[in-house]
């Protein structure tokens, strides 16, 4: 990872999950992920990570595509959950990950339902190399 | 004492017995209504799709039931047969109505937009289930995708505009509907339970409740005074953590740094706490039927009475900070206002509710869990505007924290499960319709059942009426002020992914 983007790394968060609560509970005094340089924002253009987690139906999976598009590059995926993981929880649109997986390369899986805020600073810190 | 002179000043809705209702109405309609039972809470009522305008003339307009809120409409398969479930609900009068229509599978699509149809007549808020594609298209000329802002979490808005100021709004779930129409087929009770969670993830020990207490309902099983009172202390847990984490998010659009981090900081100290009775945060798991997973031990109730002293202090610092502050009042003064008639048309519940003025509130009005033990009151405001929204939720967690302090003073001992062998229980072909206060409104399941089948299972969450107020409510109000006015009615995107 470029040292430029690695002290200041841009996160945005698409999905419907619970673990968007968990990921944005990392923003509190108490864990304070912004220390590390990281900050969450909610435009495509400015993000250098995308994290997916939670329920996607066929509309949300071409929006997610889309807002990968549209990231400037270079940019990263990270898969947060077990809706994601292992396969959607009410089956709608099971196998998310294998339609996924063969239009994006997916950087980082974090388990867990929903994944500790700990868990999420920490995949963080290991993907930027500096756990 | 206070109870007495509360409820003089504030009256409590009536006290109604469903049954007496229902012979009532057969006795009204006689030939017109197939079957009349007591569904668990509600009254529910059998009918063709022919004389369902009469029906619903009746319900609407008799001044005895005046049944005016609409809640929802949800359509399930039983082998091969098809059926639309529609809920209404009577603030007033305190009580609620399912009414079961059978649709023909060939003529599905058109017996749906008929009923559709005669419901539009009575219920304005029922125009949200119609096919509206043409309509938004026509009329909206700025689209605003979910998540772009942060109070839109689940669903497209589209608005037309003249000068800053917001002409229509329209409100677009296709992205969230996520959930599929059978997905509790062949699913184990204990398994459902795990599901459930996941609909209401602000607050996830409620569907739980809900849902094993209605199927104690249709086993008739009594849950120990232990049980209850766990359940109830993790309720009153759930909601704090839920109403600050409302407040955090408001702050977080007004800008308001110090009170966003300092009301995370207490949510994590009361997440702390669940986590440690239940062993999750977010999905705890945890209740069973007949019971809760695990016991309580002095030790978790010592850290409970310990910190609570420490949570009242802080928060009160926090609404100390928000209220002083006069660019905050003027900011969320007159914004969004709902009034009393609206918010009863368009079947609004919880806080949202109570801060329109109407004392509804299912922990008083109705024998739920056993909250009669402990004295508190339902606060409620006037105006109905965003400082009243956020100021009653200030309101309602101290009175959680009282609730608490009292549960912790009366723990009783004994058994925390009543163990039961589901695998041997053959139930009795029944339905049965349950509901809870949960922090956001009135949320309710409904349970079809037939030997050791669930033959339907329909929940429904609170926060599809809101965002069906919304649409109402967003008009002449400011572009910049959607945000905060959609934020401020704590619509959880885990109710919406059911509908």
């Amino acid at each position: 990872m470029p040292s430029l983007a690695r002290s200041n790394l841009n996160i945005l968060v698409a999905g419907l999950g619970c673990c968007k609560q968990e990921i944005f509970a990392t923003q509190g005094a108490l864990y304070d992920i912004q220390r590390f340089g990281v900050n969450f924002v909610s435009t495509a253009e400015d993000a250098d990570i995308l994290v997916i987690q939670g329920f996607y139906n066929k509309k949300g999976i071409t929006r997610v595509l889309n807002i990968y598009d549209r990231m400037s590059s270079p940019k990263w995926i990270i898969a947060v959950g077990s809706c994601v993981l292992n396969e959607n929880l009410f089956k709608l649109e099971s196998k998310l990950l294998s339609q996924l997986r063969n239009k994006v390369a997916i950087n980082m899986y974090i388990p867990g339902c929903p994944p500790r805020p700990e868990a999420f600073i920490y995949a963080i810190l290991r993907f930027s190399g500096r756990d | 004492m206070i109870n007495n002179i509360y409820n003089k000043i504030y009256s409590p809705p009536k006290f109604v017995l469903v049954e007496e209702i229902g012979k009532n109405l057969e006795f009204i309609l006689k030939d017109k209504i197939k079957n009349i039972f007591k569904a668990g809470q509600d009254l529910l009522i059998e009918v063709s799709k022919e004389n369902l305008y009469q029906l619903l003339k009746e319900l609407k307009e008799n001044p005895e039931l005046k049944v005016n809120s609409f809640q929802s409409v949800a359509t399930y398969k039983i082998s091969k047969k098809n059926f639309l479930i529609i809920n209404l609900t009577s603030f007033v009068n305190n009580f609620s109505v399912l009414i079961k229509i059978e649709i023909s599978g060939r003529e599905l699509e058109n017996g749906c937009t008929e009923i559709v149809n005669v419901l539009g007549e009575f219920y304005e808020p029922v125009n949200f289930y119609r096919d509206r594609s043409k309509l938004i298209s026509e009329n909206s000329d700025i689209k605003i995708f979910c998540q772009s802002l942060d109070g839109l979490d689940c669903f497209d808005l589209n608005i037309s505009t003249d000068n800053d100021i917001v002409k229509e709004a329209y409100v677009d779930i296709d992205i969230s509907r996520v959930v599929g129409n059978h997905y509790y087929k062949g699913l184990e009770i204990y398994d459902l339970i795990a599901y459930i969670s996941r609909f209401d993830w602000k607050a996830g020990i409620f569907p739980e409740i809900c849902l094993c207490s209605a199927f104690e309902e249709l086993l008739q099983l009594k849950v120990p005074e232990r049980a209850r009172y766990i359940r109830m202390l993790l309720c009153e847990l759930y909601r704090i953590s839920n109403h600050v984490y409302f407040i955090s998010n408001i702050c977080n659009i007004l800008g308001y740094d110090v009170a966003y981090s300092l009301s995370l900081l207490e949510r994590e100290r009361v997440l702390k706490l669940i986590e440690t009775v239940t062993g999750s945060r977010i999905v705890p798991n945890f209740i069973r039927i007949g019971g809760v997973k695990k016991d309580i031990s002095e030790e978790i109730i010592f850290s409970i009475r310990k910190s609570l002293p420490i949570l009242y202090k802080n928060i009160r610092r926090i609404e100390k900070i928000i209220i002083d502050d006069f660019l905050v009042i003027e900011r969320l003064k007159n914004i969004g206002i709902i009034g009393k008639e609206i918010a009863l048309d368009y079947g609004i519940s919880g806080p949202n509710l109570r801060a329109s003025g109407i004392r509804y509130d299912l922990r008083k009005d109705k024998d739920f869990i056993s909250y009669k033990d402990f004295s508190f009151t339902v606060p409620i405001c006037r105006t109905g505007d965003c400082l009243d929204r956020v100021l009653i939720r200030f309101n309602e967690i101290f009175q959680s924290l009282k609730i608490i302090s009292q549960i912790i003073n009366k723990f009783p001992s004994g058994a925390f499960i009543k163990r039961i062998n589901l695998s041997r229980i053959e139930f009795k072909s029944e339905a049965v319709s349950h509901g809870i206060e949960c922090p956001h409104g009135l949320f309710k399941i409904y349970i079809e059942v037939e030997k050791s089948n669930i033959n339907s299972l329909i929940v429904k969450g609170p926060s599809i009426n809101s965002l069906i107020l919304s649409e109402e409510i967003l008009k002449e109000n400011r572009l910049e002020d959607i945000n905060l006015i959609l934020t401020s009615l704590d619509i959880s995107p885990g109710e919406i992914i059911s509908t």
